[in-house]
């Protein structure tokens, strides 16, 4: 065979090689955003449940004083939030915002009993839960994404086609510092 | 006190297993169970024939055939040899066919008692079914049952309840079993060089194994990992790599799959997919779901029997639950939870 025609063929699988490459990492970098609006959509259902809160406070007045605050909190945190731009530490600030209001609707019910009997609280303590559900694995789906892409963009011969052409920059997984404070152990990477 | 005789022992313990098979076949509650294997301790001796007679016929017949093979041996010309020999081994293989029959009766009450345990664990009922009827039935719910170009049976059937925290609802189990004909053609050179194309058809018999129940939270969507045929019109990517990697998803509309796949449901899926190979979830326009895969998750085995009835007894005693089987009823519920209205 002719060796200039051996050439060519190389050539042209190289150049097929890196278009796939080049097209891998920008669709693996679409999915980790697609996968970080999705946390945010996630997030912001939460205003769904801010206007049944309010229905509750105004039936029990003790009750309104400590989670008012907390549900203000809440929806400043939610307010931060940007579909946009991956910033992990606001996602990390909602994440803290909900769990203060769930930790202070505890503490109402354990100080009201009758607020277990009320159905409306019944079906936002199911709804809180569930949400809570779609966010963690939404939080899941997110890093499984920036995982395959950090690997896309890190592994050979991925990296030197992302130096050259592409020139993305690792993503950061999203990380729970309050659960982690938890926890003696530290991973050293 | 006499001893009795091994044909009454026989006769007796004939009765006995007679007696225990309409109790276990009566029994509804695991206490009935229970009864079953106290009677079992109460009776007194091992539940085991007395096949003397039987060994010792079976012996005969071998002593018979080896007489004749040397009888043949001494005299090759004996017409009669050959007929003793065929007696011989004929007689043995009798009597070893009524050992085994005999041994078999034990074994088989043990399995239709354990079957009764099993059932009530996991809140089965049996239920009456035409098996190649129901396949052409289920065909036209569900496309899962259009596989098979030759042939297509249901061949195990069971109804079972579930009671989640939110949701209880009815379910059937199923194990499917259905045929693909195919023509294979081959070329057969012979020795004078001449050339002969011949046919045949083949058949290649596959199973799966499956649940469908009323859902009443989606329909027309279709989750396949093990694709065969077009479901839906629209098809619909969630956000997640790892699912799509695995899945496909086709729905009637585009919107009412996006509502569906919350992130919950996605990352729900993609775990019943890691335990349960060749997965697909069809939730046809009645609101009925079909989830089918490859392993049989309605499987037991028992480690003992009516031979041992104290062991057996504690085995009994204990929760025959199938675990995989409440793993995927646990996650079916989780995706209702998660697709229901809350308010």
């Amino acid at each position: 065979m002719n060796s200039s025609l051996v050439f060519l063929i190389v050539f042209g699988v190289v150049i097929l090689a890196v278009i796939l490459i080049y097209n891998g990492i920008i669709s693996r970098a679409n999915a980790a955003q697609r996968a970080w609006a999705n946390v945010i959509t996630q997030e912001r259902q939460k205003n769904k449940i801010i206007p049944h809160l309010q229905t509750i406070t105004d039936q029990y007045q003790q009750f309104e004083s400590g989670v008012q605050e907390k549900i203000a909190a809440l929806r400043s945190a939610l307010g931060g939030l940007s579909s946009e731009k991956m910033d992990t530490a606001k996602l990390a600030e909602v994440e803290s915002a909900t769990r203060n209001l769930v930790q202070g609707m505890h503490i109402a019910v354990e100080n009201y009993p009758e607020l277990k009997a009320n159905e409306l609280f019944g079906k936002l303590m199911r709804e809180i839960a569930e949400q809570q559900e779609n966010i963690g694995a939404a939080i899941r789906i997110f890093n499984q994404n920036v995982e395959a892409f950090n690997n896309g963009i890190e592994m050979f011969p991925h990296s030197l086609v992302n130096s050259l052409l592409n020139k993305k920059s690792t993503l950061h997984t999203f990380n729970d510092s309050e659960a982690e404070a938890g926890f003696d152990y530290k991973p050293n990477f | 006190m006499d001893k009795a005789s091994p044909s009454s022992e026989n006769k007796q313990l004939a009765t006995f297993l007679q007696s225990l098979r309409t109790q276990i076949y009566h029994a509804k509650t695991r206490e009935d169970l229970r009864h079953v294997l106290h009677t079992v301790r109460s009776f007194g001796r091992p539940l085991c024939y007395n096949n003397t007679s039987y060994w010792l016929g079976f012996s005969m017949g071998i002593l018979l055939g080896l007489l004749a093979i040397l009888y043949a041996y001494w005299y090759p010309s004996s017409v009669s040899a050959p007929w003793l020999i065929g007696a011989g081994g004929l007689t043995s293989v009798i009597f070893a066919v009524l050992i085994y029959m005999r041994r078999s009766k034990v074994s088989d009450l043990s399995d239709a008692l354990f079957k009764q345990d099993v059932y009530l664990d996991n809140n089965w009922q049996s239920v009456p079914y035409h098996g190649k009827k129901l396949a052409a039935q289920l065909s036209r719910q569900f496309s899962e049952f259009k596989r098979g170009n030759h042939s297509r049976e249901i061949e195990w059937l069971v109804k079972g309840t579930y009671q989640g925290t939110d949701h209880q609802f009815d379910y059937h189990a199923y194990h499917f079993h259905y045929v693909d004909q195919r023509q294979v053609t081959s070329t057969i050179r012979d020795s004078k060089g001449n050339v002969r194309v011949t046919t045949r058809t083949v058949y290649d018999h596959f199973h799966r194994y499956g649940l469908y129940l009323p859902f009443r939270f989606a329909r027309n969507i279709a989750i396949t990992n093990s694709w065969f045929g077009g479901f839906f019109s629209s098809s619909y990517k969630p956000a997640s790599v790892e699912f799509n990697r695995k899945f496909k998803v086709s729905a009637s509309d585009e919107l009412s799959a996006a509502k569906f796949l919350k992130p919950a449901v996605v990352v729900e899926i993609e775990d019943l997919g890691k335990a349960l190979s060749g997965l697909n979830l069809e939730f046809n326009a009645a609101s009925e779901l079909c989830i089918s895969f490859e392993q049989n998750i309605c499987q037991w085995q028992r480690q003992h029997g009516l031979d041992e009835p104290d062991a057996f007894l504690q085995e009994i005693e204990g929760d025959q639950k199938l675990a995989t089987l409440q793993k995927t009823l646990e996650r079916i519920h989780t995706l209702m939870r998660h697709s229901d209205n809350n308010f």
